[in-house]
């Protein structure tokens, strides 16, 4: 709750608030960090080896290697998401699994799935973008606004 | 907060130390690896051994290939995985330096792991004069191709 509001609270709520604060289990953040460090760190690795694959055995470049890379991870995704291996992960990962693109893909899938008994159009076809439709409205918005400033430091600015 | 604190302070210094520019004088560096292609082949290639020779001077360069046709050249270089964060500026500068020096050849310059390979294969082509020299041109052509391709 915010401090502000904090103040208006009855001194009987406001000691409880401090009581109940007290005996919170406290978050541990630097473990989790590290560990979403490291699961991360480790996806990203095999993305790397994945691309290098592409390069190396097929005529992709490290530039055009990119695609197809993210649909083998996202691939890969859906066979451990329809598993229940992904959950797993993400549980012990938290954001170490949520923040690279195998996240967008088990937000995808997942809500497919679970959708799933309320029929294809209305259930899957409706519901499977309920989470990464925010991503996607965001980052098209994001990207628009960062076009937009490209656009004026180019044209006005004299980059 | 003082885990927050610890890790926005290593963020802090990852970026700031990521981000500098060392503006070291350049050095000649002689591990570089390279092979000058025989001159007694029957494709003239000494352009693009001088632009290796030229190429490899620079401290960051660890390998260079490149092969060339009477009109076009193409250059693949790779360099030491700290200066990856200039990557754009040392191409840059490459491509001026070999606009400049071959002003009658259409010269490409690349960083990508793809045309290293590719060119080092047409190398050793080349060298063993395994390829003609029409077929050295479409081989040219399709690389430049492929170092132009973005999807």
């Amino acid at each position: 709750m915010a401090d502000n509001k904090k103040k208006n609270l009855p001194p009987n709520a406001q000691r409880y608030q401090a009581f109940a604060k007290h005996k919170e289990v406290k978050r541990p953040l630097l473990k989790n960090c590290i560990k979403a460090f490291l699961v991360g760190g480790s996806i990203c690795f095999i993305g790397q080896i994945i691309s290098t694959i592409y390069v190396y055995f097929f005529g992709f470049t490290e530039q055009t290697a990119g695609n197809p890379t993210v649909a083998t991870l996202i691939f890969i995704t859906m066979f451990l998401t329809g598993f229940g291996i992904y959950d797993r992960i993400g549980q012990f990962a938290g954001a170490g699994t949520a923040v690279p693109v195998t996240g967008f893909g088990n937000s995808v899938i997942s809500a497919a799935i679970e959708h799933r008994s309320e029929g294809f159009i209305l259930g899957v076809g409706s519901n499977m973008f309920k989470l990464a439709g925010p991503v996607i409205a965001f980052g098209v918005f994001s990207a628009f606004v960062i076009a937009l400033i490209k656009t004026i430091l180019i044209e006005w600015g004299g980059l | 907060m003082k885990a927050l604190r610890i890790l926005l302070a290593l963020g802090l210094i990852c970026l700031l130390t990521g981000c500098t520019t060392d503006n070291d004088s350049p050095e000649t560096n002689e591990n570089v690896n390279f092979n000058m292609i025989s001159t007694n082949s029957s494709i003239d290639q000494r352009a693009s051994n001088q632009a290796k020779e030229s190429i490899s001077q620079h401290e960051a360069v660890t390998a260079v290939n490149a092969a060339n046709t009477d009109e076009k050249m193409i250059i693949a270089f790779e360099i030491k995985h700290h200066k990856r964060f200039q990557l754009a500026n040392i191409t840059e500068d490459f491509q001026k330096k070999m606009d400049k020096e071959f002003p009658n050849l259409n010269v490409d310059v690349s960083s990508d792991k793809k045309l290293v390979l590719e060119i080092s294969d047409l190398e050793e082509k080349i060298g063993k004069q395994d390829i003609s020299k029409k077929k050295l041109k479409k081989e040219v052509d399709r690389l430049i191709e492929l170092m132009k391709d973005k999807t």
